[in-house]
């Protein structure tokens, strides 16, 4: 008996289903690129990286978002507020299920964020020996109501 | 069209727009806070930082979805098809989106819907023979990218799992258990949870090599296993029923005998 992936393949060659062989050659590259990811050391890279996308080219980035990450990799979230007299302000140190970026823009965040007059953000992702790690400064944008986001090496 | 091909579509796209609608209210809050408190950010472009962007991806697919969920006529699935892919494209690279993983879910699925709304409808001898099996590859690309990410050493030991859910979650089951067990218990809990999750969704990659129906039954299984870790998992698990259904309806055994003659 085939696999069920032998007779599709079969069954899209011989009705010339163009769509239907992409989009299986879509989820066959997408499925590869996670497969390396233990495995190669630059997939590896590329799929902890993508989680700290600062100065990336945003289609690039963009181009991996499809890939699925949820809880992936060890993410870590530490938050330094600029004031801290406020319960909330107390400095923060957690674990993030995934995109630990995501962090800079929950509304939550935000809120938090500006009320305690910003804060120094440290985001880490660890992977099988690989750890990415990138801080970010969280400062009230200068003559406006919003905030402004830069990375801080 | 096929009636088998008609419910499967129906019945992913409902699903795609009953986790869309009870997501409405957070993403209205979002919307409010990125007027209130925009943030401006080395990564994305300022459309991408667009309330009314992001409030349209969101809320303008639910039309189309009512109208196929009204009547599915063939213009109208491929409209919706399109409409799904590009609002999860957009909701998938939105400074305020970016970071929620159904619009994965929903990416892919749209990709299917677009399969079933043209290739499909022209080849229907295909729906049968390729149509479950895009639907089992979607689901078990989908637990493969949450297994490996998994295989890690503190995965292992139950550390994320601890924190987040043990340790903080404001979920009422979670407060029951640190209400009722010492720290070194929850730790243990915490470990055998985290493996079973890492075991459970590494097995789950194989529905990609079950026959339909039997891989059906386990998807959805697997999407209630998933909903008793948190209820707001939701927003992922029922477009996973919904390709589930895809699996089951497409694999119907009247395909090929009366509706194609």
């Amino acid at each position: 008996m085939d696999l069920p992936v032998v007779t599709a393949v079969r069954a899209l060659r011989h009705s010339r289903d163009r769509f239907g062989f992409a989009v299986l050659v879509a989820l066959g590259v997408y499925s590869a690129i996670v497969l390396l990811v233990p495995v190669s050391t630059r997939a590896r890279e590329l799929a902890v990286r993508r989680f700290h996308p600062a100065g990336w080219n945003f289609a690039a980035w963009a181009m991996l978002q499809p890939l699925p990450w949820m809880y992936n990799f060890e993410n870590r979230l530490s938050v330094t507020y600029v004031r801290s007299e406020q319960r909330q302000c107390q400095p923060l140190v957690e674990f993030v299920n995934h995109q630990p970026y995501g962090r800079l823009f929950t509304p939550h965040d935000r809120y938090w964020y500006r009320e305690c007059g910003g804060a120094r953000v440290r985001l880490s992702s660890t992977y099988r020996g690989l750890t990415i790690e990138t801080i970010y400064a969280v400062e009230p944008a200068p003559a406006a109501r919003g905030l402004v986001v830069r990375s801080d090496r | 069209m096929p009636t088998p091909l008609r419910r499967a579509f129906v019945w992913l796209i409902g699903s795609i727009g009953l986790a869309r609608l009870l997501l409405a209210h957070e993403y209205w809050e979002r919307a409010l806070f990125l007027i209130s408190i925009p943030v401006e950010d080395p990564l994305f472009p300022t459309v991408l930082r667009d309330p009314l962007l992001l409030l349209a991806a969101l809320a303008g697919p639910l039309a189309i979805e009512l109208l196929v969920l009204w009547r599915p006529t063939v213009g109208r699935m491929r409209r919706a098809a399109v409409v799904e892919i590009a609002s999860a494209a957009v909701l998938l690279t939105h400074q305020a989106g970016f970071y929620k993983a159904t619009w994965i879910v929903v990416f892919w699925s749209g990709w299917l819907l677009a399969w079933l709304a043209w290739s499909g409808v022209r080849r229907p001898a295909l729906i049968r023979t390729c149509g479950p099996f895009l639907a089992q590859a979607m689901v078990a690309f989908f637990f493969l990218g949450g297994a490996v990410g998994k295989w890690t050493a503190g995965y292992w030991a139950g550390e994320p799992f601890h924190d987040i859910l043990f340790s903080r979650h404001p979920g009422i089951v979670y407060q029951h258990i640190r209400a009722t067990f010492d720290e070194a218990a929850l730790w243990q809990i915490a470990t055998i949870y985290s493996r079973t999750i890492v075991i459970f969704e590494t097995a789950m990659i194989g529905v990609l090599l079950l026959p339909p129906r039997i891989a059906s039954v386990l998807i959805v299984v697997a999407g209630l296993g998933l909903w008793t870790s948190s209820i707001v998992l939701y927003e992922i698990v029922f477009p996973i029923f919904g390709l589930a259904a895809v699996t089951w309806h497409l694999s119907s055994s009247s395909i090929g005998r009366h509706e194609l003659a």
